[in-house]
């Protein structure tokens, strides 16, 4: 099955990553699987030996792309501006609209999808699905595929020579509203009333104007910022280590974000063998099971989430029961062993005339 | 044979040229080093003169002007006329009236010791791409020789000047002469000067600092071994700086060289926040102090291990270049360094030298806020001298003296000075400033104008029989020592350095 990926950058972000398991793994699952970015970046290395696989261009060199190789199946992932290049819909194509994007506001081009000839959509989880169909108006079918994970978060845990000098609270995010790391701060604040020593690791940027100098008042106004290393732009394929280090201090990663399609940070991290903390709500509970992987908290609370922070925080078998319990059963799910014979699967029924 | 001969002679001649293209380079360096310090020091002149309280209400002056009386308006011509009348009356010399009169706020400079100083205000340069390539191909070209650390880059309050003798200066020259490719990351007053890269043969990048905060990521690349990142002084803005070094993997050292806070209370460093100081010291990977109070005061805010490595010495600062007769005193005694009354104590050493009029001072240094034509006779300011001329100076001492004024910022400040006048064999005595961790005797210390006299007369009696132990101390304090001690605790991986290396595993 012939088949072509578009996503907008050649970053170095969670989608480029996926991208590249998949461009690894679907060839040999008979899936001659090739990706289209809009615009270049510095992303190529993720993809290593699969980079001729790799192509750059506008919508126009797009155009005459599909129409010299005609794939059998296209997977648009949050790049409504391909749908130019795909024109009306064909016999011997299948569109297929893949939906990462947690932004309510990426995703508004769903809802006028009606002539696109969309023959389904993938999402990375089933709560991402149920959003997706709602907002389409059951349009196509929708079907959750979950997640490959890259291959440098499956290599074993090794334990560290010099670990951190206290227990770690890490946060990994975009600096937004939605990922909400002002309570992320008012978190650590309540959480080092509780817990004692504990250090927060913060590790995002922000490309809001003054989101930085945001970051300093707020955490001096939490009374947190000797006590906040931030990471700005930790390159994908360095975050293994850093959850080993997180892990390696006693500590664990929270994400206080208000809405996840998947939640790959907190995926990773417990790929790492981190205890998590997340709210009960969207994609986490679908794969962060209370007490087995980590805690679970009432959304909107930072009381609550502080008091599961400072609860696994004290409670070392406990913590160190749910890092490796995650491991174990995160890896079961997204491993690309796993998750991408799901894809080759899925793509090889809604290729056309399968 | 002949041939021969005629070759061993343009061999020497060619010798000697060399010789003397050294020497010219050398001071063409020290005539630099000497008009950017006189640049700064017009410009430091320049931005205080924008913000005083006479040009500010002048400058208000014109702008109401300016608003009563519009271009092209009968009051302007009314003015006009007014204007020459008086000007003829009184001889008077006045400003053109129109927006150029109205000049940039103050609040717009910026400088490590002004009030309210940023390095990202709206005034300020925001930099050239040329730079950045500049950086890039720095980068690429450089590479180190020294095995255990691949780059570094500081961030200096001060400029790049041999001859002022600051620490980050010499912890530079002495990085690049290990091998290590350094941007040093200087502080610049405003858009216009762009230093010389004077420095590159060395291996030294000058990369203004406004720039080098607005593009931290071109600054810490991956590189094939551990980088380190110095950072010399707290200003807020380094904060995004030392994030983006943290997840590049690079080991950050901040460096407390002085009480800033300090300074902050005496109405200078202006950008100072005790919140942000706080979080260098509790995160940095390694936390150095030039002195033991320092160090405490890094524990205080956060910091779980701090490292002393105090202020050193360059090399050959004690080589006496060429004789200088001077004219000698029953004491003859001496100091150089920065003259500013924020450190400088001026009252002291007029009560001392009228107490002792036989007695000869000498003044060397920059910087100064005084009037100094009004001194004591037996007192001579001599302004500023290139480093190298130092030691021929102090040959004709007897004693260095570090007359600072008592408080909390000399009080904690680690006098480079002491360990000069050591190296030369000079006996210190110190006021304000402490003394340094030294054998007993070496150096005394003083608290008034009494025993700062008194502890002068004793140090000079024992100008000879402790020369060689002060040359002594002076040589085990040299800034290459200080180099490798910073180099030692990164390359034994310690207080958090070991832990930045296996967070980041590519970086060893």
């Amino acid at each position: 099955v012939k088949t072509l990926f578009v996503y907008k950058y050649l970053d170095l972000g969670g989608v480029e990553t996926v991208l590249a398991s998949r461009l690894a793994g679907l060839p040999s699952l008979g899936v001659d699987a090739e990706a289209w970015f809009l615009r270049d970046g510095p992303g190529r290395d993720l993809f290593g030996a699969s980079a001729s696989r790799v192509h750059i261009g506008g919508v126009q060199d797009l155009q005459r792309h599909l129409e010299m190789v005609r794939p059998a199946v296209v997977c648009t992932i949050d790049t409504e501006e391909a749908f130019p290049a795909l024109g009306d819909a064909t016999k011997d194509r299948a569109t297929v609209v893949e939906v990462h994007t947690p932004y309510r506001e990426n995703r508004v081009y769903l809802g006028a999808l009606g002539r696109a000839g969309v023959k389904a959509f993938l999402t990375p989880t089933q709560y991402q699905a149920t959003l997706v169909a709602r907002e389409t108006g059951n349009l196509a079918p929708t079907y959750a595929i979950p997640n490959p994970l890259d291959r440098s978060f499956l290599g074993e845990l090794i334990p560290f020579r010099s670990k951190p000098p206290r227990p770690v609270v890490a946060w990994v995010g975009r600096l937004d509203r939605l990922k909400n790391w002002n309570e992320y701060l008012r978190v650590a604040k309540v959480a080092m009333r509780g817990a004692g020593e504990v250090e927060f690791w913060l590790v995002g940027k922000t490309n809001e104007e003054g989101g930085e100098l945001r970051l300093m008042r707020e955490a001096k106004r939490q009374g947190v910022l000797g006590h906040l290393r931030w990471y700005r732009g930790v390159p994908h394929d360095r975050m293994h280590g850093l959850f080993d280090g997180v892990r390696e201090s006693g500590g664990l990663v929270i994400s206080t974000s208000m809405e996840e399609s998947f939640g790959l940070g907190i995926a990773e991290a417990m790929a790492r063998g981190c205890a998590v903390v997340v709210p009960r709500h969207s994609a986490f509970p679908e794969f962060v099971e209370d007490l087995r992987h980590g805690r679970l908290y009432r959304p909107g609370s930072a009381g609550d989430a502080a008091a599961c922070v400072v609860s696994l925080l004290r409670d070392h078998s406990l913590r160190e029961a749910c890092g490796l319990c995650g491991r174990k059963d995160i890896l079961a799910r997204h491993a690309p062993e796993v998750s991408v014979p799901l894809l080759a699967e899925r793509l090889r029924q809604l290729a056309p005339f399968a | 044979l002949r041939l021969e001969t005629e070759l061993g002679l343009q061999q020497v001649r060619l010798g000697q040229m060399a010789e003397q293209v050294t020497l010219h380079r050398e001071d063409a360096r020290r005539v630099q080093d000497y008009l950017v310090a006189e640049r700064n020091r017009i410009e430091y002149d320049y931005w205080a003169l924008q913000g005083s309280f006479g040009v500010d209400l002048m400058r208000r002056y014109w702008r109401f002007l300016a608003m009563l009386a519009p271009d092209g308006s009968r009051r302007r011509m009314l003015y006009r006329m007014g204007h020459r009348v008086l000007r003829r009356a009184l001889s008077l010399i006045s400003l053109p009236l129109g927006p150029s009169a109205m000049g940039r706020r103050p609040q717009e400079s910026g400088g490590p010791l002004q009030t309210g100083g940023g390095l990202t205000g709206p005034g300020r340069q925001t930099g050239s791409l040329d730079a950045r390539f500049d950086l890039a191909r720095f980068y690429s070209d450089r590479h180190s020789t020294y095995p255990a650390v691949a780059r570094a880059v500081i961030f200096s309050a001060t400029q790049l000047i041999e001859s002022e003798g600051q620490r980050p200066t010499n912890l530079a020259l002495e990085l690049a002469k290990l091998g290590i490719p350094v941007v040093f990351c200087y502080w610049r007053w405003d858009r216009s000067p762009w230093t010389v890269q004077e420095r590159l043969a060395e291996g030294i990048l000058q990369f203004p600092m406004d720039l080098a905060v607005q593009v931290p990521g071109d600054l810490f690349p991956s590189a094939a071994g551990p980088s380190i990142v110095l950072l010399e002084f707290p200003h807020p803005d380094l904060f995004r700086v030392e994030a983006t070094a943290h997840a590049s993997g690079w080991v950050t050292i901040y460096e407390a060289i002085d009480d800033w806070e300090g300074f902050h209370r005496v109405g200078q460093a202006g950008w100072y926040d005790r919140a942000f100081e706080g979080h260098l010291a509790a995160t940095s990977d390694l936390v150095c102090a030039v002195n033991n109070r320092l160090a405490e005061r890094m524990v205080a805010l956060g910091a779980r291990e701090v490292e002393v490595v105090p202020n050193g010495v360059p090399s050959g600062i004690a080589k006496v270049t060429t004789e200088r007769l001077m004219q000698r005193g029953d004491v003859t005694v001496g100091y150089f360094g920065h003259l500013s009354s924020s450190w400088f104590d001026w009252p002291l050493i007029r009560r001392a030298a009228n107490a002792r009029p036989k007695w000869r001072w000498y003044i060397i240094g920059y910087g100064a806020d005084q009037d100094l034509t009004a001194v004591p006779e037996n007192v001579a300011v001599l302004g500023k001298v290139p480093q190298r001329d130092l030691a021929s100076y102090a040959a004709n001492w007897d004693v260095g003296v570090v007359p600072f004024r008592t408080g909390r910022v000399a009080s904690s400040a680690d006098a480079i000075k002491i360990y000069e006048y050591m190296a030369m064999g000079l006996p210190a005595v110190a006021v304000g400033a402490p003394l340094p961790s030294m054998p007993d005797g070496l150096a005394l210390q003083a608290r008034n104008t009494e025993e700062f006299i008194n502890r002068i007369e004793a140090a000079a009696a024992t100008k000879e029989s402790l020369r060689d132990a002060r040359i002594a101390f002076g040589v085990s304090a040299s800034w290459e020592k200080r180099c490798h001690h910073v180099l030692g605790k990164v390359e034994s991986m310690g207080q958090r350095v070991g832990e930045k290396l296996c967070v980041f595993p590519t970086a060893t």
